[in-house]
């Protein structure tokens, strides 16, 4: 079972990441990560969402007729992503007002349906708890390095706080907190990633 | 009874069925947190109308909404009184510290920017000529561009001055420029021109509103 788990949490963070390698989630990364804050309260809501919807799927499996297994994961993350949303609402109004209509579409990010068509519907509950946690922080934590260069370049400031001599030179590259950043920001990551840490294990097979 | 009519009712069962416990989830989760929500919503306004009158930020939420129920009165656009903020407010009173006199108008005022509506709270002096201060409740504008509306360097450029306003490109080496109080100009955001332009409009159509404020006598 543990070395089920760590093989499940090792496949997410590196060859089988949802991001980098399945190429999923791109509408929030380009979206949501020109500010570090607002990145890490995406993150927080896509791994609640991930993990309570793939349970909720793998523990109903059995019993989700195959004609309308769609609208039924629909259905159910939909209720998450409210469920986050209203909470968000609640507790953090600040950052609510900025996320905007971020948080909503969370229902529309592919990682979660995905992993509920990919995983939780031929998985046991438990295993498929920990492919949503390590699929959602597979999904962080490029996130987040996308988010930390983007801010850092485009705006000079690392959650909202200027950085000591650095901030006094750097002349803000606007181009960084819109889309195309996070464009060049994701390719260029995706680049060093395959050539350097995840082996493509296709190559040449073509 | 054929299983493919079996199975169709099982479908149909089974959809309604969870339709029904997850929308009675959703809804347990909505009345769990709505007064909340309405509260942060409530908040953020009388926090907007403290900003914009130039009062300093009150310690507390609750200090908060002490100051604004014992100082603040909401108009609607013909100058009736309203019993409490609403969709019809236009703009709000704030009493002096002895409570006699005016201290300053707070007009919200509108207008369309880069991705949806903006809303500013501006302030003004009780004749109604200068700016006290100015905060932006509501906008949808671009994170890290647009949005840097809210940043305290931009909103203060507003401060003191008479307008109508012009909006200036930014020239980091002349900082005395967008300070001047007669200049009537600010130095506008770089890489959101529409947005500058948009807040150009909001402060000048508030303007206006607020001369006309102060020549009619409110309505009680």
């Amino acid at each position: 079972m543990a070395t089920k788990a760590k093989q499940i949490f090792s496949s997410s963070m590196g060859k089988n990441n949802p991001v980098f390698v399945q190429v999923l989630g791109i509408c929030s990364t380009l979206a949501v990560t020109n500010v570090l804050e607002n990145t890490v309260v995406m993150c927080l809501g896509v791994i609640f969402t991930l993990a309570c919807s793939n349970t909720t799927i793998s523990l109903l499996r059995k019993w989700i007729p195959g004609s309308i297994r769609m609208m039924v994961e629909t259905l159910i993350i939909a209720a998450y992503v409210i469920i986050v949303d209203l909470v968000i609402q609640a507790t953090l109004p600040g950052i609510s007002r900025q996320l905007g209509p971020y948080v909503g579409l969370i229902i529309t990010n592919c990682i979660i349906m995905g992993r509920a068509e990919a995983f939780a519907l031929t998985n046991p509950p438990i295993p498929s708890l920990v492919d949503g946690i390590a699929s959602g922080i597979g999904y962080s934590y490029v996130l987040l390095i996308i988010a930390f260069v983007r801010e850092l370049m485009g705006s000079a400031t690392i959650w909202g706080y200027t950085i000591p001599w650095f901030s006094d030179w750097w002349v803000n590259w606007s181009i960084m907190v819109m889309a195309p950043g996070a464009f060049f920001t994701l390719a260029i990551l995706i680049w060093i990633i395959k050539s350097h840490f995840v082996k493509d294990d296709a190559k040449g097979a073509s | 009874m054929s299983s493919g009519w079996k199975q169709k009712r099982f479908t149909v069962f089974f959809m309604f069925s969870i339709t029904f416990v997850f929308i009675s989830i959703v809804t347990a989760v909505h009345m769990a947190t709505q007064s909340t929500v309405e509260r942060n919503k409530t908040l953020f306004l009388k926090q907007a109308v403290c900003d914009a009158s130039g009062m300093p930020k009150p310690e507390n939420a609750d200090a908060l909404i002490a100051w604004y129920d014992a100082n603040v009165t909401a108009y609607d656009a013909s100058g009736s009184l309203l019993e409490k903020e609403a969709k019809a407010t236009d703009h709000f009173r704030v009493r002096s510290a002895d409570a006699l006199g005016t201290e300053a108008f707070v007009v919200i005022s509108r207008g369309p920017g880069l991705w949806g509506q903006i809303t500013a709270f501006v302030g003004f002096t009780p004749d109604g000529t200068r700016i006290k201060a100015v905060t932006f409740l509501e906008h949808m504008e671009t994170p890290g561009l647009g949005a840097r509306i809210d940043e305290s360097w931009f909103k203060q450029q507003f401060i003191g001055k008479k307008g109508p306003f012009t909006a200036l490109t930014p020239e980091p080496k002349d900082k005395t420029r967008a300070s001047d109080a007669d200049a009537n100009t600010f130095d506008q955001i770089t890489g959101a021109t529409i947005t500058s332009t948009a807040v150009r409009n909001i402060m000048n159509d508030s303007l206006e509103r607020a001369q006309l404020l102060t020549t009619t006598p409110a309505k009680n």
